[in-house]
């Protein structure tokens, strides 16, 4: 027995003694976002059901702190690290966006990850947080919360970085609970080639491996929320792939961002769901697009095929402008399109007020902003978008003007 | 007067290339660390921290936070200071590692790089005699 604690014990000293050898290194960053919108009168669908009539929304200014973000990063020697992403959204409440441990496998080749992370996928999942670095205040279609085309986070990856001539190729592979049903194996992979700095060229790709199922389910009467991932709430089960390509170029003047995705979706709707949204008297508002998809007409034959698909895409462009001691300046210009055949307007029972509105399912819109950066952990932006859309057979555009103030701080 | 206006623009626009060009950087590396030169891609890649590693050590690189500094960034980068920055903030708020420490003068950084095992950094080259000894200089390569 002896023996056995000497064992444990100088196995310990020795263990100590390599843990204080190692250089732990631990930083602490965070960002507050403070935001502001005021949207013209925007045309909506009201009513329910096969019932649903054109009206009009009244959209007041709206004021928020739409983030805190407390950050924690913690390496110990070149080999092991830690990340922490706490997330105060619109100040209530705190909720664990990413806590991951990682271990390098070999050096820069390959490095293991395991926790809750944001899934390396096109250009925007992973820096999404990083409001005060990038032009824009508005996220991509493709990571509009309303309507994400893929949960945002995952469990696990296999990741690194490789030399390609005078480049490099990043690699990620992702899996995890994401939507999936049971056991199936949903995988995201992701390709980038980064040429100094200035070129990047990318390629995401997602399939649900098996049935996935919504993580917020359709709660009749509303109330489900937006969808945490691809799969939308009134969804029995849902098989579905996404995939496409982006690229970036970056210099001391211009970024210039493209991306262009597609999701594949063969789902099973929930009955009970399509009944709910079609009832007349407690459903929610269809326009005669969605009646049809669901079969409205013929109650108690409701169509629960809901096979679909989406399209996201959009060009992104800033031009860097030095204002000497005064910071610098980035006027930019950006142009969103998003269809999507089979969301419905209520966000409340997980649709989207733009492309659930509009006749064909398409929605585009048209930014023109300006961030302001007095200092790097300062940006001040402003934009405003026309956002273009027929709502039951007429022209349904409305702008939206946008304020936002984010500051970033490291200890 | 129109041709001579432009000849004056010319001849400001040739000086003042001539002047960011004649800013000239040494790029210094901890004593420890085997090679004699880097090419200019490795160099951004260890700066954006892309590449971690350097000659088997883990890379440690020092900038020069000083106005001395910001021709490297443009110049030598790509990008400007600013945008370098950010860069990092990205990085810092995703994970993917920790911004390279920033020191004030050329004696700071000459400093920094030689307490690292894999330290590296850049220096205004009239700067570099004072390295003589404490760390070494790199021929950078394109």
């Amino acid at each position: 027995m002896r023996p056995a604690i000497l064992s444990v014990l100088m196995l310990l000293t020795w263990h100590q003694r390599t843990l204080a050898q190692e250089d732990m290194k631990t930083t602490m960053y965070g960002y507050i976002n403070s935001y502001s919108e005021k949207s013209e009168n925007q045309a909506m669908l009201k009513g329910a059901g096969t019932s649903t009539t054109r009206g009009q929304a009244q959209n007041n200014v709206a004021y928020e702190v739409r983030d805190i973000h407390f950050v924690m990063q913690s390496t110990l020697g070149d080999r092991f690290k830690s990340f922490l992403n706490l997330r105060a959204p619109g100040a209530n409440g705190v909720e664990v966006s990413n806590a991951w441990v990682e271990a390098k496998l070999a050096g820069d080749y390959l490095s293991f990850r395991l926790g809750k992370m944001y899934r390396p996928f096109e250009i925007y999942n992973e820096i999404l947080d990083a409001v005060p670095t990038y032009i824009g205040i508005e996220p991509p279609e493709l990571f509009d919360t309303d309507h994400l085309m893929v949960t945002r986070t995952t469990n696990m990856m296999f990741h690194g970085i490789t030399g390609a001539g005078d480049g490099l190729i990043r690699y990620a592979v992702t899996t995890g609970n994401d939507e999936r049903s049971s056991n199936e194996l949903p995988v995201g992979v992701d390709v980038r080639y980064i040429k100094d700095i200035k070129w990047t060229f990318g390629t995401s790709a997602y399939t649900s491996g098996g049935n996935a199922k919504p993580i917020n389910e359709y709660v009749i009467g509303g109330g489900s929320g937006s969808p945490e991932g691809g799969v939308l709430p009134w969804m029995d089960s849902d098989q579905y792939n996404v995939y496409g390509a982006y690229a970036q170029y970056l210099d001391d003047r211009f970024t210039i961002q493209a991306s262009y995705f597609i999701a594949d979706h063969k789902a099973q709707r929930n009955l009970a769901a399509v009944q709910d949204m079609c009832n007349t008297a407690s459903g929610t508002p269809l326009n005669r697009r969605q009646q049809s998809r669901f079969n409205c007409a013929t109650a108690g034959s409701e169509d629960v095929d809901g096979d679909y698909q989406v399209k996201a895409w959009y060009v992104r462009a800033g031009y860097n402008l030095p204002a000497g001691n005064y910071g610098n300046v980035t006027p930019y210009l950006q142009y969103d399109s998003y269809t999507n055949e089979e969301t419905i307007q209520d966000e409340d029972h997980g649709g989207d007020n733009e492309a659930g509105q509009s006749d064909d399912g398409h929605t585009e819109k048209w930014t023109a902003g300006m961030v302001y950066r007095p200092l790097t952990p300062v940006a001040v932006k402003a934009d405003y978008s026309l956002h273009n859309q027929d709502v039951m057979g007429k022209d349904g555009s409305y702008g939206e003007v946008r304020f936002s103030l984010s500051y970033y701080w490291r200890m | 007067m129109t041709n001579r206006l432009i000849k004056i623009v010319i001849a400001y626009a040739f000086l003042f290339s001539e002047t960011l060009l004649a800013q000239d950087y040494a790029i210094i590396a901890n004593l420890n660390l085997a090679p004699v030169s880097i090419t200019k891609s490795e160099l951004k890649n260890i700066m954006f921290g892309n590449k971690t590693s350097f000659s088997g050590s883990s890379a440690e690189p020092c900038l020069l936070g000083s106005k001395d500094g910001n021709a490297f960034f443009e110049t030598i980068l790509g990008v400007s200071k600013i945008q370098f920055n950010q860069e990092w903030v990205k990085k810092e708020l995703t994970g993917a590692g920790r911004a390279p420490k920033v020191r004030e003068t050329a004696e700071e950084v000459i400093a920094c790089v030689a307490a690292a095992k894999g330290g590296i950094g850049f220096i205004p080259a009239p700067a570099a005699s004072k390295a003589d000894g404490k760390v070494k200089v790199l021929t950078l390569n394109d």
